[in-house]
């Protein structure tokens, strides 16, 4: 009866994800590869901004929904991500001058509390579970401290000490974190679990945090390879890394370096730039003739960077882009901005803002097209986030430039 | 010396103005070898290149209107007192006793052999495409290619435009292709003065002719073998990919207060 069971809540799952006009819709339009429009940076941010805060209110008002799925509707708060949207709304927030903002993002960084484990650690897995896991600590601690800098309010920073403070016990002699890992690896994206230490220590004085990051730095950048590639990159060291796995590393070492001590940060930036270069070439040469548009990212790259994916991961696109216009700001290379602007547009292409499915419209698929393997037929709430992260970061590094070249101003 | 020029189209007014300035010289290409997978050019162009036809004739007229290059070709070749600037290439290759070969791709072996079988000096970029070893290898002195931007600071794609947004002279260097983007020994290099009123399309016209300018320079440089040549390093200079339509337009608002 069981089997049985199973298999009709199976069978209606796939009924579920193929029968609705919506998903149909979805699906209909990829498989005749027709994109839709590419509107202002503006229009897209803010139905982005407004699915974000619709996955807040179908699971309470509290945290975020992990996203909606074709096969179940909207899925169960999910801390780990949950955590940092918060600086996403807080970001929003101060671009639109809503404080309505900071109510949502206070009340998601007041649920993470409620539920943060009596270790300081946060839980793992989507929904309330009783294990914790480093890395979804590491992104809460990110919203904390976000929430701590905009609020003032204490309760935010001692929960991220508390985190922090957790987060030191389980660490490996070697500054890697094996222990209450995905998977039970060690992997180099914890760079952001690192990054969030220094966030904590920068608010906290905690010369610990600053150590034990830079343990970690040190530790990922002991495995680097040719063109900024690292070991360890992936979810398992035998499997290809995904686009998002990647663009964790190397942001986590960006944000790093500005805490870390020179020569570290040195050795940090250049390999993120040696990887900003690989993947911009990788990108920008896939692509028939030279005059053709770019192809989509690839959504995984094996040793080397070899694309290992015919498939892309959008959620990796829109955090690649923030790389890429981290590194514009660093080095005022025009290239890795007018890459950007190609690559968003491509998720812009994919986003549906008109849909009558609420957990569709404004929402970011995982994969391109939506079957394809991260994430698939779902909208996590983490491809929103980073890619209403990164329509304000480009709207910011655009706008002093069209502006000046309309006025004919030189900056 | 035996030049060749080789085209995707076999209308193409660059390179009929090209032949038309070189056989003024006295340095008449020997042939055109014509890339077939635009060799046959679609009902549009094949309609307006009909010569004595009114129609094709309107339309040739409405196209120079319309055309920023097209205009600023036919005002140098009229300037030069050349005939036959908007001919198809077949006719420009019969009225300068020079041989029209369509092939189905540059890089395969019948174009190889063709260029070989000439014992060709120097084959002239008008249009193909990506040029793989072979080919390059093929002419004894190379492939000559005239390329919008100054080499080797700005490589790749619409060159114009980056140097132009990174305040940069914009104009023509001209090259022999190697196996690289943009990579080859230079030649020749002139810049093009930004005027008030320009745009990047009024830009790109003017380059189109000091391409043409440059490329007739270049040749009789290297049949007389004054033209010295100019190794370039990999790391000298930044490779370029197609700009987005939102950094061309701050190119656009930038030209309006050029100084």
């Amino acid at each position: 009866m069981t089997a049985l069971r199973k298999l009709g809540s199976k069978g209606y799952r796939v009924l579920r994800s193929y029968s609705r006009p919506s998903h149909l819709r979805v699906i209909a339009r990829q498989l005749c590869k027709r994109h839709g429009p590419v509107h202002a940076d503006s229009d897209h941010l803010e139905a982005t901004i407004a699915w974000l805060c619709r996955s807040q209110d179908v699971v309470g008002g509290s945290g975020s929904s992990s996203g909606y799925f074709f096969e179940t509707g909207w899925g169960p708060p999910y801390p780990e991500t949950t955590g940092y949207i918060i600086p996403t709304l807080l970001r929003y927030a101060d671009r639109c001058g809503d404080s309505s903002y900071v109510d949502r993002a206070r009340s998601m960084g007041d649920w993470e509390i409620d539920i943060q484990l009596p270790s300081g650690a946060v839980r793992g897995g989507r929904g309330i579970n009783d294990y914790p896991i480093v890395f979804n600590t590491g992104q809460v601690m990110l919203g904390w401290c976000s929430l701590y800098r905009v609020t003032r309010e204490d309760r935010f920073l001692a929960a991220a000490v508390d985190a922090a403070n957790w987060l030191l016990t389980v660490q490996d002699a070697d500054g890697k974190w094996r222990r209450h890992s995905f998977m039970d690896a060690p992997h180099a994206y914890h760079t952001r679990v690192a990054w969030a230490l220094l966030e904590t220590y920068q608010l906290a004085g905690e010369d610990r945090y600053r150590h034990a990051a830079e343990d970690n730095i040190k530790w990922a950048l002991s495995s680097s390879g040719r063109h900024g590639w690292l070991e360890y990159m992936g979810f398992t060291p035998d499997e290809a890394s995904l686009t998002h796995t990647i663009a964790y590393t190397l942001r986590g070492l960006l944000e790093s370096a500005r805490f870390l001590t020179e020569g570290t940060a040195n050795e940090a930036r250049d390999l993120v730039l040696a990887a900003a270069h690989k993947t911009l070439r990788v990108y920008e040469l896939r692509k028939r003739l030279p005059e053709d548009a770019p192809a989509f990212f690839p959504g995984a790259f094996a040793q080397d960077w070899r694309p290992a994916h015919s498939t892309s991961c959008l959620v990796g696109n829109a955090q690649m882009a923030i790389v890429w216009l981290k590194v514009y700001q660093l080095t005022q290379d025009a290239r890795f901005l007018n890459g950007t602007l190609k690559m968003l547009d491509q998720v812009k292409q994919t986003q549906d803002l008109s849909s009558g499915n609420t957990g569709i419209r404004g929402g970011v698929a995982g994969s391109y097209p939506v079957w394809g393997p991260y994430l698939r037929l779902a909208y996590p709430n983490w491809a929103a986030k980073f890619f209403a992260d990164a329509l304000m970061l480009q709207e910011a590094l655009m706008e002093p430039l069209e502006i000046s070249r309309a006025l004919g101003v030189e900056t | 010396m035996i030049v060749g020029v080789t085209s995707d189209s076999r209308v193409n007014d660059y390179a009929t103005i090209l032949i038309a300035q070189l056989a003024s010289r006295g340095h008449a290409p020997a042939y055109v070898l014509c890339s077939r997978r635009q060799a046959r050019p679609g009902w549009k162009t094949r309609f307006t290149a009909v010569a004595g036809s009114s129609a094709g004739a309107w339309l040739r007229r409405a196209r120079a209107r319309t055309s920023e290059a097209t205009q600023s070709l036919q005002a140098h070749a009229e300037a030069n007192q050349l005939t036959g600037w908007d001919w198809p290439l077949t006719r420009v290759c019969h009225s300068h006793g020079m041989e029209f070969r369509s092939i189905d791709n540059m890089n395969g072996p019948e174009a190889v052999d063709y260029v070989r079988h000439w014992q060709t000096d120097l084959l002239i970029n008008a249009g193909g495409g990506i040029f793989r070893p072979g080919i390059i290898k093929a002419p004894r002195t190379g492939i000559l290619n005239a390329h919008m931007g100054r080499l080797p600071s700005f490589r790749g794609m619409n060159v114009l435009e980056w140097s132009l947004l990174h305040k940069q002279p914009a104009g023509v260097t001209v090259h022999l292709i190697d196996r690289g983007i943009d990579t080859g020994d230079t030649l020749l290099f002139e810049e093009i003065a930004v005027e008030a009123g320009d745009t990047i399309a009024t830009l790109r016209a003017k380059a189109l002719v000091t391409s043409v300018e440059l490329v007739v320079r270049a040749v009789e440089g290297l049949a007389s073998s004054q033209l010295p040549r100019t190794e370039q390093h990999e790391n000298d200079g930044k490779q370029y990919f197609t700009m987005h339509p939102r950094l061309k337009q701050i190119v656009e608002n930038k030209l309006r207060t050029w100084q």
